[in-house]
């Protein structure tokens, strides 16, 4: 069995780390990025394997999750139309936001929530 | 929220404004009338202004508000009804009630188009003294209680927009607070989820002597963490309901600042930004010692957090009575127009998302620094590096024993 990677945007340190150790220990590659400029960085220099999920963080620095997902449905048409995208968010509703994604996971988080998530889309049979 | 309110209102902040003079204006061409209506009229809420024509009556209509105008009909020049007319037509003065005086009963069906019915009324020559004081007190009430009614809605329409304002702050507040409380509790509980599986898993490796350390402080940081932006909601609803109480005892400001800076000197090192503190004498007063080290501890944090990783200096000493305390730091600085925000409540030197704590710290600190009577200032410049100077009653402090802001 392999897995797609997961691509992590968020700018607590702590919080990264912690799901890194989470997901690696149930043997998905991870990708991390600490705000949005940071994501869209990585992923315009194809240095990273395409991810298979992504989970993003709403309120960050320098690049917020939705100035980061409204840029990358601009410059990464394909990727942003292909890739399952889930918003972390203290917030239990989505409505107030302009971009459609595919879910939202809450914080703090449901490890099992997680994990069911990462199952559904990041691994390969 | 605007910059005024941060100056607190006396204490017995002022509900009635002392009674405003009302105004009548008195138009005859004949000095001895004036004079008679003068006399007749005069009473100690009232300034009384007398016009010998049309002309001069309305020079003073423009420079003053009359609750009232008592006009004489047969005039030279102008008769009265011709200034009535002209009256009509400025906005300043179509509104003031008009009293004709006239010698003939006549003019009592004179048509005034365009005022409203009781706006102009007759008096008849010989003046019953009776009737004119009472046609005129009338006047004076009713401009009197137009008057205040208009202070009452401008008073109510401010209170709205303020009110409309404060809950705008506080959705703000509210979704920012809850933000900055999710992530360490975010944090905490993705930790503990962990640590579960992996001691379900039995991983050896994730519970050595090390990593447990390293779990803990790291637990630690976050409970401070959230210990601290409470403490910081507290003080901000306790400083809004103005129960911000000061326990005051003497002391040495600059052993105070030395045994803080000694104590945190470890955190502030670690992040690039070692103190050093200039406090050549004992500084004493009179000052609440657990409200002054949040005060320290804020200007501080803050100079770390903005100061680029630089040395951070900490002054201690008497400016004339005063005690001053400056810390400087020598990061990005703070721009001039943005000097008299950052004191605001929920307001940081960073805008937009660049969220970090509630923005809460120099607004408590400038409520701290009032409450004791003391001022805080700045001088900064873009680039520039920052110092914040406090200034507190020293020496002769005639404070309470207990102040409540």
């Amino acid at each position: 069995m392999t897995c797609k990677p997961i691509f992590i945007v968020e700018d607590d340190l702590e919080i990264r780390q912690s799901l890194q150790e989470f997901f690696e220990g149930d043997g998905y590659p991870v990708i991390l990025a600490n705000h949005g400029q940071s994501a869209l960085d990585l992923l315009g220099s194809g240095s990273t394997a395409k991810p298979g999920l992504m989970f993003v963080d709403l309120m960050m620095p320098v690049m917020d999750g939705i100035t980061f997902l409204a840029a990358l449905q601009q410059t990464h048409a394909t990727l942003f139309a292909e890739t399952p995208i889930f918003i972390m968010s203290a917030r239990a509703d989505t409505q107030h936001l302009t971009i459609k994604t595919t879910g939202l996971v809450k914080k703090p988080f449901d490890l099992d929530e997680l994990s069911n998530v990462a199952a559904r889309y990041c691994t390969v049979k | 929220m605007n910059i005024s309110q941060h100056e607190r209102p006396p204490k017995h902040s002022k509900t009635r404004q002392p009674t405003e003079h009302e105004k009548i204006l008195l138009v005859d061409d004949l000095n001895d009338n004036l004079l008679a209506l003068e006399g007749l009229l005069r009473r100690e809420d009232c300034e009384i202004i007398t016009a010998r024509s049309g002309t001069e009556a309305l020079e003073f209509m423009l420079l003053h508000e009359f609750a009232l105008a008592l006009i004489d009909v047969q005039m030279p020049m102008m008769s009265g009804f011709e200034l009535a007319e002209l009256m009509r037509g400025a906005s300043k003065t179509k509104n003031i009630p008009i009293i004709f005086v006239t010698a003939t009963a006549e003019h009592q069906s004179f048509a005034f188009k365009g005022y409203e019915s009781g706006a102009v009324d007759f008096l008849l020559k010989p003046l019953d003294t009776h009737a004119v004081k009472s046609k005129v007190n009338i006047f004076i009430e009713l401009h009197r209680s137009q008057r205040e009614q208009k202070q009452l809605l401008l008073k109510l329409t401010k209170t709205q927009a303020e009110l409309e304002q404060a809950v705008l702050i506080r959705d703000e507040f509210m979704s920012i607070a809850s933000h900055e409380l999710k992530t360490p509790l975010t944090s905490l509980k993705l930790q503990a989820q962990l640590r579960k599986r992996n001691l379900a898993k039995g991983l050896p490796d994730a519970f050595t002597p090390e990593r447990l350390a390293k779990m803990f402080s790291a637990d630690e940081r976050q409970l401070e963490r959230i210990t601290h932006l409470i403490d910081d909601m507290l003080d901000v609803s306790r400083i809004s309901a103005g129960h911000l109480s000061l326990r005051l005892e003497q002391f040495d400001l600059g052993a105070l600042v030395r045994d803080l800076v000694d104590r945190s000197s470890e955190h502030f090192v670690a992040a690039g930004c070692p103190v050093s503190v200039e406090a050549p004498e004992p500084v004493m007063g009179t000052w609440d010692r657990f409200r002054i080290e949040q005060v320290m501890m804020n200007l501080l944090t803050n100079a770390m957090r903005y100061g680029a990783g630089k040395s951070i200096l900490v002054q201690v000493n008497y400016a004339l009575d005063q005690a001053r305390i400056v810390v400087s730091d020598h990061g990005q600085g703070i721009a001039l127009a943005n000097h008299e925000r950052i004191f605001q409540k929920f307001e940081r030197a960073v805008s937009g998302n660049e969220i970090s704590g509630l923005g809460l710290g120099l607004y408590i600190v400038r409520q701290i620094v009032d409450a004791h009577h003391g001022s805080i200032q700045i001088v900064s410049e873009l680039g520039q590096g920052a110092a914040f100077t406090v200034k507190l009653p020293g020496r002769e402090s005639k404070m309470g024993a207990h102040h409540d802001v």
